[in-house]
C-alpha cells in the first residue's frame, strides 16, 4: 500500500506501484505527445498567419502608395486645366492670345465702327446745313436775276419809247433812232444771259438736291445690326465667365476631393501599422509555444529516464524541480508586457 | 407734322418732340425747331414718347444740336425712349453726352 506523502521526497516503492507508475508514466507522455503535435500544428498556422498578413499588408501598403502618386498626378493636371480654362488661350497664327484679348478686340472694333457711322452722320447733317444755305444763296441769285430780267425789259420799253419819239422828232431824230435801237439790242442780249444765268443756276441747284438726297442716303443707317451685335457678343462674353466660373468652382470642388482623398489613404496607411503589433504578438506567441513545446520534450525525455531507471527516487526529485523552475520561467512570458498597446501613438511614413 | 415744339411760360425750357420715324426727312423741321432758340433756351428736352424708329442721321441730328448748344456745357436731355431705341443709344455712347429717362 503507497502512503499518501505531500512532500516531494518519496520512498521507494513496491512492484505494484511501480506497474501503476508505469501506466501513469505512459499516460503522462502520450498527452505529451498529443500537447506537443497541437503545439507544433499551432506553431505552424501562427507562422501562416505572419505570413499571409504580411504579404498582404505589404500588398496594400504599395497600393496606397501607388494611389497617393496617382493623386498627386491628378491634382497637378486639374490645376493645368484650372489655368487654361482661366485664361481661356486659344492658339491663332501660331500665337497664344487670351480669349478676353479677343472678345475684347472685337468689342473694340464694334465700337470703332459705331462711332465711325455716328461720325459720318454727323458730319452729313453739317454738309446738309451748308447745302441748305447754299441753295438759300442760289434762290438769292434768282430774286437778283428777276430784279435784272426787270431792268432790262424796262430798258427794252424805254428804248421803244425813244424810237417813237425819235420817229415823231422825223429827220432831226434819225441818229436817236438808231441809238434807241442799239439800246434796244442791249436790253434782249441782257435777258439772253440772264436766262442762260438762269438755266445754269437751276442746273446747279438740281445738282444740289441730288447731292442732298445722296448725303441722306450715306447719313442714314440702321443701327440695329450693330446694336444686335454688341448685344451678341456681351452675351457670349457672359456665358463664357458663366463657364469659367462653373468649371474653375468643379475644379476646386475636385481638388479639395482630392486632399480629402490623400487625407483617407494617409489614414489607411497609418491603420495598417497594426500589422507591426500583430507580428510582434505572433512572436511572443510563437516563442511562449515553442518553449511550452521544449518544456514538454524536456518532460517526456525525464519520463522515459525513470521509466528506464529501477531507483527513480532521487531523479524524480531532481525532476519535479526542474519541471517547477520550467513552468516558473514559462510564467514570466506570459505576463511580460507588449511594447504598444494600441496604435494611435507616432507618426506614419508613407515610402 | 411730325415735329413739334412747346416753349415754357419763362422761356428757358425748350421741347421738342418727335412722332413716328426720327430720320433724315424730318432734318429741316427739326433744326427750325430749335435754331431761333438756341441763345435764349438753355434747357432742351427731346420728347420721345411717340418716336417709333431713330436711325444714324437722327443720332446726327441730336449731335449737330448738342455742339450748337455748347457741346459739354449743352443741358439737353431725351425722354420716353421705347426699349430699342434706348439700346441704339446705349451702344453708340449717347448716356454719356445727354441725360436719358
Amino acid at each position: 500500500m503507497a502512503s499518501k506523502k505531500t512532500s516531494p521526497d518519496i520512498t521507494p516503492q513496491s512492484s505494484d506501484e511501480a506497474e501503476i507508475n508505469t501506466s501513469i508514466f505512459d499516460m503522462i507522455s502520450e498527452n505529451n505527445n498529443f500537447l506537443i503535435r497541437g503545439i507544433d500544428s499551432a506553431n505552424n498556422d501562427i507562422t501562416q498567419v505572419k505570413g499571409v498578413t504580411a504579404d498582404a499588408i505589404d500588398n496594400l501598403n504599395n497600393s496606397f502608395s501607388q494611389l497617393n502618386e496617382q493623386i498627386k498626378q491628378q491634382k497637378v493636371l486639374m490645376e493645368q486645366l484650372l489655368r487654361n480654362i482661366t485664361d481661356n488661350n486659344i492658339e491663332s497664327d501660331g500665337k497664344m492670345c487670351s480669349f478676353k484679348e479677343v472678345t475684347s478686340e472685337i468689342t473694340d472694333t464694334l465700337t470703332y465702327f459705331i462711332d465711325a457711322l455716328i461720325n459720318i452722320s454727323t458730319q452729313s447733317m453739317d454738309t446738309v446745313h451748308k447745302m441748305d444755305s447754299i441753295v438759300d444763296d442760289m434762290d438769292n441769285v434768282f430774286a437778283l436775276l428777276g430784279d435784272i430780267k426787270a431792268i432790262a425789259d424796262q430798258t427794252s420799253l424805254l428804248s421803244l419809247n425813244a424810237s417813237i419819239e425819235s420817229a415823231r422828232a422825223g429827220e432831226n431824230g434819225r441818229g436817236f433812232a438808231v441809238v434807241a435801237n442799239e439800246i434796244r439790242k442791249l436790253a434782249n442780249y441782257s435777258n439772253d444771259f440772264n436766262n442762260r444765268i438762269w438755266g445754269q443756276v437751276e442746273h446747279t441747284k438740281v445738282s444740289v438736291s441730288e447731292a442732298r438726297v445722296m448725303i441722306g442716303q450715306i447719313a442714314s443707317k440702321d443701327m440695329s445690326i450693330g446694336m444686335t451685335a454688341k448685344y451678341k457678343i456681351n452675351s457670349m462674353i457672359d456665358q463664357i465667365n458663366f463657364i469659367n466660373d462653373a468649371t474653375s468652382n468643379g475644379i476646386d470642388q475636385l481638388t479639395s476631393i482630392t486632399d480629402e482623398v490623400n487625407h483617407n489613404v494617409s489614414q489607411a496607411v497609418r491603420g495598417l501599422q497594426f500589422e507591426d503589433i500583430v507580428r510582434q504578438q505572433l512572436e511572443t506567441t510563437n516563442n511562449f509555444l515553442s518553449h511550452t513545446r521544449d518544456h514538454l520534450v524536456n518532460m517526456d525525455d525525464d519520463i522515459k529516464i525513470i521509466k528506464d531507471n529501477n531507483n527513480p527516487s532521487g531523479k524524480i526529485n531532481d525532476i519535479i524541480k526542474k519541471l517547477h523552475d520550467s513552468r516558473n520561467e514559462l510564467s514570466n512570458n506570459i505576463h511580460k508586457p507588449t511594447n504598444h498597446d494600441s496604435i494611435d501613438t507616432g507618426s506614419i511614413e508613407l515610402f | 407734322m411730325s415735329v413739334s415744339k412747346n416753349i415754357s411760360s419763362d422761356g428757358s425750357h425748350l421741347t421738342i418732340s418727335i412722332q413716328g420715324r426720327f430720320d433724315f426727312n424730318i432734318y429741316k423741321d427739326f433744326r427750325d425747331a430749335y435754331v431761333d432758340c438756341l441763345k435764349s433756351t438753355p434747357r432742351i428736352t427731346i420728347n420721345m414718347s411717340s418716336t417709333e424708329y431713330l436711325d444714324s442721321s437722327a443720332l446726327g441730328m441730336l449731335l449737330v444740336l448738342r455742339e450748337q448748344s455748347g457741346g459739354d456745357n449743352s443741358n439737353i436731355e431725351i425722354t420716353g425712349v421705347n426699349s430699342e431705341i434706348k439700346k441704339i443709344l446705349g451702344i453708340s455712347n449717347f448716356d454719356k453726352m445727354f441725360s436719358i429717362k
